[in-house]
């Protein structure tokens, strides 16, 4: 499904790209005269093409509401953006995990192939991917000196302890490289495989997880676990990837967007 | 302003004066640039060799031989590859007060490149096939690979690694580092890359050729181009040298435009010039250049 190719490129200015060929030009008037006979003329992308699903998405006020709020949370809004990886994923997981959690992690994942404009693949090549998993025994967390937990208990489930990540992004807020690190000690199977899934889809967008969200929620501070994604979480990441935003796209700009499909 | 002494506009008349013109090794300048430049009084005798073109009376001007001196013609650019030219080398933000005063920054002496050992012969040779591509579409910028830390003035070497940058040392994350002297001519760089975090060797070799063509001329990345271009601020496992790159690369070395000039000097000067041009075909203007 194709938007007024204009409007949305009022909102998000499409890159652009120089080329010789007219043929391949979008635009014949915006060009470079190099010299007499050498001309290079503007391509770009025109136009925000989303699928059935994403436009569906896209038009319930609420889930857009939800989705937000995933992201958008601290008062200066317009100063977070959102994040996307713009390159396939391809990951590599330390065979310090158990084969087992390795591959139960690849099996749940494996629930969000779908998901346009976003590839995930696992290798066990360690020179090909741009995403590792790696064990250490250093003190890592996922959070910082402020942050509260309720009781100890809490604390040492949460997913937040003992593991982080960190991810390289471009100027465009697109993520292309990235790193997730676990210390396993004194840790079972089922909290390092609840961490290892709860940090990954953590990174997929820079999302915000709290415990405002059912348990059921893999975006839940509690959650519990559980081997399928819940349809609301598979649909967050379905409409975070809809498209590859070609430019930052903060609170107000994407209010913008959401307008503009709800008004077509 | 321009700086007068380091760079002087001439206009040339073309036509039955050119040959004239190159034998007796003279030059017509515009009457208020002459009293701009030269200060001293106008004579019976430059009177007498005017040239009146249009509106405008030129004055006649004998050049002393100068082994020093080098007039390139004048490279003119349409007004959308200015707009980017301007953006990328001047590293704009819009606000005119700190822009105009943003200067160009480019390589006079050659490129010599060292790198550590970390580096792999790989990665090594793709960068250097790289760099010398540009090189080769462009006389006035050199680089090769050099084997010895002290025949080098740029570096290239990973976290971990001996510290051949103490301008790098304290940096916490990839970029590069370039020093440049009062005429912004660059004559020291280096790259430092953090392995842990371009995981893989295409990411690295991709980080070193975008940084290295930043360190050119202290590029800004621009949010306007594709990702493709080097010249934009996104990442693209695609990239390569774009007919724009090409372009923008050749202009900043280009010696048809001033050096080392702040941006007001640069656009002052495309105005005046283009303003001339107008209508006036067979008059070429000379950016005159001296060399150290």
């Amino acid at each position: 499904m194709a938007f007024s190719q204009g409007n949305y490129s009022d909102i998000v200015k499409p890159r652009l790209s120089f080329v010789s060929d007219k043929y391949e030009a979008t635009d014949l008037q915006d060009y470079i005269a190099l010299c007499v006979h050498d001309t290079l003329y503007a391509k770009y992308k025109t136009g925000l093409k989303l699928s059935s699903l994403n436009d569906s998405l896209f038009k319930d006020a609420n889930f857009v509401g939800k989705y937000m709020n995933t992201f958008y949370y601290r008062n200066d809004k317009d100063k977070r953006y959102i994040s996307q990886w713009s390159v396939p994923l391809v990951v590599h997981i330390d065979k310090k995990i158990t084969k087992s959690t390795r591959e139960n992690f690849e099996t749940f994942f494996a629930q969000i192939n779908n998901v346009e404009n976003l590839n995930i693949s696992f290798t066990s090549n360690i020179k090909k991917a741009n995403y590792q998993i790696k064990v250490v025994d250093t003190v890592v967390n996922a959070y910082s000196k402020n942050y509260t937990f309720e009781n100890e208990t809490d604390r040492k489930n949460s997913f937040r302890t003992g593991a982080t990540y960190k991810m390289l992004s471009d100027g465009n807020y697109k993520r292309f490289s990235g790193y997730l690190l676990i210390n396993l000690e004194d840790k079972s199977e089922d909290l390092i495989l609840k961490q290892l899934k709860q940090l990954f889809y953590m990174s997929l967008g820079q999302f915000t997880f709290s415990s405002k969200y059912n348990e059921d929620s893999i975006f839940s501070n509690k959650y519990d676990n559980r081997s399928q994604l819940i349809p609301d979480d598979l649909n967050i990441l379905n409409l975070h990837y809809a498209t590859i935003y070609d430019k930052k796209i903060n609170q107000s700009t994407f209010k913008k967007i959401y307008l503009l499909i709800n008004t077509k | 302003m321009m700086k007068l002494s380091i760079y002087s506009i001439v206009f040339l008349l073309i036509s039955s004066f050119s040959y004239a013109q190159k034998s007796n090794d003279s030059i017509y300048v515009y009457l208020k640039d002459y009293k701009d430049k030269y200060k001293t009084p106008l004579t019976k005798t430059d009177s007498l060799s005017f040239f009146f073109h249009g509106n405008d009376t030129l004055v006649k001007k004998e050049q002393i031989a100068n082994p020093k001196r080098v007039n390139v013609p004048y490279e003119y650019k349409d007004s959308t590859f200015l707009k980017y030219y301007t953006k990328a080398a001047f590293r704009t933000i819009g606000v005119d007060s700190i822009d105009n005063k943003q200067t160009m920054r480019y390589w006079k002496s050659p490129i010599n490149i060292f790198f550590s050992k970390s580096i792999s012969r790989k990665t090594k040779r793709k960068f250097m096939n790289f760099a010398k591509s540009i090189a080769n579409q462009i006389d006035s910028l050199q680089v090769s690979e050099v084997k010895h830390l002290e025949d080098s003035n740029y570096t290239i070497y990973i976290f971990g690694d001996y510290e051949y940058n103490a301008n790098l040392a304290k940096n916490t994350s990839t970029d590069y580092h370039i020093k440049w002297n009062g005429k912004q001519q660059i004559y020291k760089g280096g790259i430092k890359i953090n392995t842990n975090r371009y995981l893989n060797e295409s990411l690295v070799l991709l980080k070193l050729k975008e940084l290295f063509i930043g360190s050119l001329g202290h590029f800004k990345f621009l949010n306007t181009l594709n990702c493709e271009s080097y010249f934009s601020d996104c990442h693209s496992p695609q990239k390569a040298l774009t007919a724009l790159d090409v372009e923008l690369l050749k202009y900043h070395y280009s010696y048809g435009i001033c050096k080392g000039v702040n941006l007001e000097c640069f656009n002052d000067l495309h105005y005046s010039i283009k303003k001339r041009l107008e209508g006036e075909n067979h008059i070429h203007s000379l950016i005159t250049h001296y060399n150290d």
